[in-house]
């Protein structure tokens, strides 16, 4: 951020494949709004060969990693949805909230949609703005070990925002020892379950959903 | 491929709609509890940082 000179920053990961007018699919929703507070995530999905493993076609239909699948067009005011995938924002406005937090290797767009959100930026979902997830294959160890590594970030996180505990309402309890313990009980009981659970998916995934099940 | 009153196709995407969140917050839970622990072994904030997982979330 520090290095862009830009007056907006498209945001993107390392795996997203821009559609050719995707520059000037931002440029426009930019041009055409006065409120410089919008972050403005574009498509992302992945590629059609996503449908032959179980595993990436449920995430082709599903917003459990990201909210784009069951989105419409408009506005939003869910930090949530700041998703820096295929994102556009105004560079100024950003750094004025304090940019990325550095210390986020995963949750980094999060941290910031909460900031964002918090500056009372809205938003503005363009499905036009589109961009391929370039992230195949994606297996279930994968979804493991990425569900490890959020799991890691989310004590700092939750400190950084500890509005988000909505006042112990959720699971997360108030990050404390009781907390702690409840987590505990709860992966000591479901354990067997769960390595049964991902033993099963990862059988599934292994064969050509297209071919072996699809009508 | 027919199975019951739905497809196989249907019957494997219900399990993943169950399936996938389930292993998932499992897995958070337990990345999440081994931070915990790291953290009250050493308090500190700095602590805190250096039990983050140091890999890119890559997705």
């Amino acid at each position: 951020m520090q290095h862009a000179r830009g007056a907006y920053l498209v945001l993107i990961n390392d795996n997203t494949i821009s559609a050719s007018d995707l520059l000037a699919r931002h440029w426009n929703v930019h041009q055409n709004r006065g409120d410089i507070r919008q972050c403005v995530p574009g498509d992302f999905r992945f590629p059609a060969a996503a449908q032959e493993r179980a595993l990436t076609r449920f995430l082709t239909q599903s917003p459990f990693f990201f909210p784009q699948p069951t989105l419409r067009a408009g506005e939003y005011w869910e930090y949530a949805y700041v998703v820096t995938c295929n994102s556009s924002v105004k560079r100024d406005a950003l750094l004025a909230a304090g940019s990325f937090d550095a210390r986020f290797r995963v949750a980094e767009d999060s941290d910031l949609g909460a900031r964002l959100s918090h500056k009372r930026f809205s938003v503005r979902y363009v499905p036009e703005a589109q961009a391929i997830h370039a992230h195949l294959p994606f297996t279930v160890a994968d979804l493991i070990r990425r569900a490890t590594a959020y799991g890691a970030n989310q004590l700092a996180f939750l400190r950084k925002h500890p509005t988000l505990l909505a006042g112990g309402e959720t699971f997360f309890g108030m990050l404390d020892h009781e907390a702690a313990d409840e987590w505990r009980a709860l992966l000591n009981e479901k354990k067997q379950e769960i390595e049964s659970l991902a033993a099963t998916l990862t059988r599934i995934d292994a064969v050509d959903f297209v071919r072996c099940f699809s009508r | 491929m027919k199975k019951g009153d739905g497809t196989v196709a249907d019957e494997i995407t219900r399990l993943l709609q169950r399936g996938v969140p389930d292993v998932s917050w499992y897995y958070h839970f337990s990345g999440l509890v081994r931070t915990w622990d790291a953290a009250s072994v050493h308090p500190s904030t700095e602590s805190v940082r250096a039990a983050n997982v140091r890999d890119e979330a890559y997705i």
